[in-house]
């Protein structure tokens, strides 16, 4: 029924009318202020030499734990840039994390292709599978998006399951290379730096995507924040292009956490497309906020950090 | 600004805080690892596991422990996730310093503690894994649990010599479980010059599998082997019977659990009644008086009866772990590392499990090599029926 | 092909269609008031099962253990509105439909608590036989499935056109705005909905337990199934959940005798991108009347 699109929901406009709109312009002002302040600089500088010294006083499993961290964060990040900026909600992150994983794990172990190699085409062939999904579920409005999204990890997780020759099925793939050039130094420790180089280098990127006419072109449709896709419309902003762009990004970012995270652990399973990873991802985004990437970081450190304090052994003997 | 700030003390706080979960024991003692599914998709194959383990540490420690020296379990939730698997194994071998890891729960977790455990030089003993992964142990990791080619002989040899069948339906699990049991069941079929005239799938969370049953109903197939890890199984057993069909029916060892047992009791027990494998332990009355394992499984039928919190019969998950325990402590008695120097205590564990030769234990006899640390292990495997709201073993 | 099997495939998609729609009716009528996604509707099912299990076992007669089970689920329904939903009625929706995420991770981990990992299940209502039909079989707990969904789709229509308080319901779901211009309290209708939910759900719980089994772990998965169910028909009108059921439900029954079996949890889902492709809001997808 063409006529019922054309009919736009009644109930919807109403919402946005309800909202008191949130200055967009102060909010940029205040982002670039945040950046530019001498202090934070400062802690930037504190933080990273934390990171590159961090292997020297930890060991494994406190950088096992921040692999985990930076891994989170990554794909958080690219969430945040998606529901923060676009105020697009997905719940389908994993499914790109998981297409990253596989079709890394695909091209290093049957075609025999270089890591770094299958790490780029991985992010390649997830990003225009992405744009092809995003084309389709963005035509859709607010909160249902997420629902969608949720069940995309479903189709992902039947489809990998029965694709037995491709995925290896419910056993997964096995003996996955590493990333590091062999000998050089331990996997580990190249792994450790490696993702938390791709993390920084990412950051800076999405601090400049916000701070860029993208930035504010997706502030403007973004509901949550007060905007609309009616007012970007109205200012000339493409509404559909931003969106399937900022959506194909976000699954670019998730994609690169899954390859580095295939090359890493050295095997893979179907359950890595479970709802359960889009969800936590989720939850990582709203409690570490959806102003700043910064927030990926810290929603990603919070809920893993708290997760294996409270909930990691249980020390007692029968 | 302030954002950061808290980063950073979320970061010490995390830092800091597995160093203080470290708790080095005054005392010292063989500290065991368990990591299990204790919460998640295979928390019910988790839990089960881990109080077979409990049962006999605490065991082992009210004798005495193993020449003197007590064991410390140290339990650990993998979450049912490949980043748990990972991260708890590292924390086991790291922070909590054992001496071996028991992994219990689902075959594609197992190959994610591999890595670990050979990174860590620590002994790994894992209860699943397919044995088409075999050749990948490693030095570090045992999976001496048996084949899933055991439980198809087990199946193939009864209906073609006891039953004189020769066509066969076959229903699979759509999961590794599944997996595993279809590599082999084509080669066996043939060898016991059995037909295999349908092979149908389900989810392991299918609902419905009439239709299934209306194919295989209309099929020439004189006996249905279901092979499921969980309820979608015992469903099919159901509906099998309620759809009318009349012919013998093998399941796996999980359709025999007791959950399943008290829930589809009266539909197993329909003529002919459901085969399943089982180890000796859950029939251990039943066995010949000349059985030379019936002492062994009656102790520990008992043992695990008196132990268990609430005390229940030990059923095949419970018996596996406890296994997997005992696997260990004939090494741990042969080997007697010195418990305060963990990496050298790891390494002589190591040997010694690697050289592990015709131990008797509850579901198998197991002989391990350098080179083969899957093992010529052979399988007691019994297949055994319902009667009465009982359990019997097949007439053969 | 054969008559039985036509005959079977027809029975099997209306009963597992009258499934995913009972599951599917839920979300509806809490995203059409409130728009929050309540993706802890599984978790309603799963304690209706459970506690209709728990009742049945103390020795409960079995209609009436049910019923106990389905007000239990819809007060719990009340609970999250009051407890969670209610003090963040300000945030965004996002945030609102996480709030439920966590709900159903605590409610889960209670259950584990309770009733421990085990799977349980029921005997056919008032042991009803398994009828036998031209080689095909219905199993005895089908008709109650598919009777009391319809009963329960009825009485929705009924409270919906003919009650004061479905009336102002459906006026909250249309224009809140309006709503409240006219005096209608949109958090108690809110507070409404949701008992209304976790009670649809309870009764879903219920009624599957017989041919399904239940355990704690079953409510997320069986979220999905309802919000498939929501998806495909269209999410904003109750027609729209059962019409997506019935054809999930077929779907899956086709997939089941015709496709490789392997495939068949797919089939059902490539449907469902189907639809999105053609038609984003559902099948039924008219905005603005319920």
């Amino acid at each position: 029924m063409p006529a019922s699109r054309a009919v736009e929901q009644p109930g919807k406009n109403m919402k946005i009318l309800k909202h008191t709109p949130v200055p967009i312009l102060g909010q940029v002002k205040k982002t670039i202020e945040l950046r530019r302040t001498k202090v934070e600089h400062l802690i930037m500088a504190l933080v990273v030499v934390l990171f590159l010294t961090m292997p020297l006083f930890a060991g494994p499993y406190p950088l096992a734990i921040m692999m985990d961290i930076g891994f989170y964060a990554i794909v958080t990040m690219g969430l945040i840039l998606l529901m923060g900026q676009a105020g697009q909600l997905s719940l389908g992150q994993a499914v790109f994390f998981g297409l990253g994983a596989y079709s890394s794990a695909i091209l290093t172990t049957q075609h025999h292709l270089a890591p770094w190699l299958a790490l780029m085409l991985a992010a390649i062939i997830t990003g225009s599978i992405a744009a092809g999904i995003g084309r389709a579920v963005l035509r859709l409005r607010g909160i249902i998006v997420s629902g969608v999204t949720l069940v995309l990890n479903l189709i992902f997780f039947y489809l990998v399951l029965s694709l037995v020759d491709l995925t290896g099925g419910a056993n997964g793939i096995i003996n996955i290379p590493s990333l590091s050039p062999v000998g050089v130094i331990p996997d580990s420790l190249f792994d450790y730096y490696f993702l938390w180089i791709v993390a920084f280098l990412l950051l800076a990127f999405s601090l400049n995507l916000v701070n860029s006419r993208t930035g504010r072109a997706l502030r403007t449709m973004n509901i949550l924040a007060g905007g609309g896709e009616e007012t970007a419309q109205v200012l000339g902003v493409n509404v559909m292009k931003y969106k399937v762009q900022v959506f194909t990004l976000s699954a670019v970012y998730a994609s690169i956490a899954g390859s580095i995270y295939a090359h890493h652990i050295g095997c893979i399973e179907p359950e890595i497309f479970g709802a359960h990873l889009s969800l936590l991802v989720a939850i990582m985004a709203i409690v570490g906020g959806m102003a700043s990437p910064w927030g990926a970081f810290l929603g990603a450190g919070l809920l893993t950090g708290l997760t294996e304090l409270l909930g990691g052994v249980r020390v007692g003997s029968g | 600004m302030k954002r950061i700030a808290i980063l950073l003390l979320v970061f010490i706080i995390a830092i800091g805080g597995t160093v203080s979960c470290a708790s080095p024991s005054a005392e010292k003692s063989y500290k065991i690892g368990a990591l299990t599914s204790q919460t998640g998709k295979y928390s019910g194959l988790g839990l089960q596991t881990l109080e077979g383990i409990q049962v006999i540490v605490e065991d082992i420690n009210e004798k005495g422990g193993i020449n003197g020296i007590p064991l410390e379990l140290v339990p650990c939730d993998d979450k049912s996730s490949t980043t748990g698997v990972t991260l708890g194994a590292k924390k086991l071998i790291e922070v909590e310093k054992v001496d071996v890891i028991l992994h219990g729960s689902t075959t594609a977790l197992a190959q994610s503690t591999m890595p670990v455990a050979d990174e860590g030089k620590t002994p790994a003993i894992l209860l699943s894994g397919t044995a088409l992964f075999d050749d990948q142990l490693g030095k570090w990791c045992f999976r001496p649990m048996g084949s899933e080619e055991d439980y198809v002989i087990s199946f193939f040899q009864y209906l073609n010599e006891d039953l004189g069948i020769t066509r066969v339906a076959a229903l699979l699990e759509n999961s590794g479980f599944g997996q595993g049991f279809e590599f082999f069941m084509p080669g066996i079929a043939s060898k016991y010059n059995i037909e295999v005239v349908m092979t149908q799938h389900f989810d392991p969370t299918a609902t419905d599998l009439t239709l299934q049953m209306t194919d295989i109903k209309n099929s020439n197939a004189q006996a249905l082997v279901i092979w499921g890890s969980g309820p979608a199984g015992a469903l099919a057993v159901k509906q099998a019977r309620d759809m009318g069909i009349n012919s013998p029916i093998t399941a796996s060892f999980a359709q025999g659990s007791p959950d399943m047992v008290k829930a589809f009791g009266a539909y197993y027990e329909m003529s002919p009644s459901l085969i399943v494998p089982a180890s000796k332990t859950d029939i251990w009355q039943e066995l010949p008086e000349d059985d030379s394992d019936k002492a062994m499984c009656q102790d520990f039928a008992s043992l695990f009866l008196e132990k268990s919190d609430p005390p229940h019969p030990a059923n095949f998950y419970n018996v596996l772990g406890a296994q997997m325990m005992l696997f260990v402590v004939d090494s741990l008695k042969r080997a007697q590392p010195d418990p305060t120097n963990v990496e050298k205590a790891r390494s002589e564990l190591r040997d010694a499990l690697e050289s592990t030769e015709n131990l008797n234990l509850l579901t198998a006899v197991y002989t391990l090599s350098p080179e083969d640390h899957y093992g010529s292990v052979m399988q007691k495997i019994m297949l055994i029926t319902f009667k009465d709201g009982g359990k019997i073993l097949v007439p053969r | 092909m054969d008559l039985s099997i036509v005959l079977q495939f027809f029975i099997s998609g209306v009963n597992l269609g009258c499934i995913y729609a009972a599951l599917g009716l839920g979300f509806f009528i809490i995203y059409s008031v409130t728009r929050v996604l309540n993706l802890a509707q599984g978790e309603f099912v799963m304690l209706g099962g459970m506690l209709t299990v728990t009742f049945y076992s103390m020795g409960v007669p079995i209609l009436l253990s049910t019923l106990v089970a389905v007000v239990i689920a819809g007060l719990l329904g009340g609970v999250l509105y009051r407890g969670v939903i209610h003090p963040a009625r300000n945030l965004s929706k996002a945030t609102q439909t996480f709030l439920t995420v966590g709900f159903a991770f605590a409610i889960e981990g209670i259950a584990l608590l309770i009733w421990g990992w085990e799977y349980r299940s029921l005997p056919n209502f008032l042991g009803t036989p398994n009828i036998h039909l031209g080689g095909a079989t219905i199993i005895g707990q089908t008709p109650w499935v598919t009777g009391i969904t319809l009963l329960v789709v009825t009485g929705l229509f009924f409270f919906f056109g003919h009650t004061i308080q479905g009336k102002a319901l459906r006026a909250c779901a249309d224009n809140p705005l309006g709503a409240k211009t006219i005096g209608i309290s949109v958090e108690r209708m809110s507070l409404y909905a949701f008992i209304l939910a976790g009670t649809l759900g309870g009764i879903a719980g219920a009624i599957i337990t017989p041919l399904t089994m239940v355990s704690y772990s079953i409510g997320f998965p069986m979220t999905i199934k309802g919000l498939l169910a929501a998806f495909v028909g269209g999410i904003t009108r109750a027609e729209g959940v059962i019409l997506g059921g019935m054809v999930l439900g077929m779907a899956e029954a086709i997939a089941a005798s015709l496709i490789p079996s392997g495939y068949h949890s797919i089939f059902a889902l490539i449907i469902l991108m189907a639809v999105f492709l053609c038609q984003p809001r559902g099948l039924l997808s008219s905005p603005g009347k319920t």
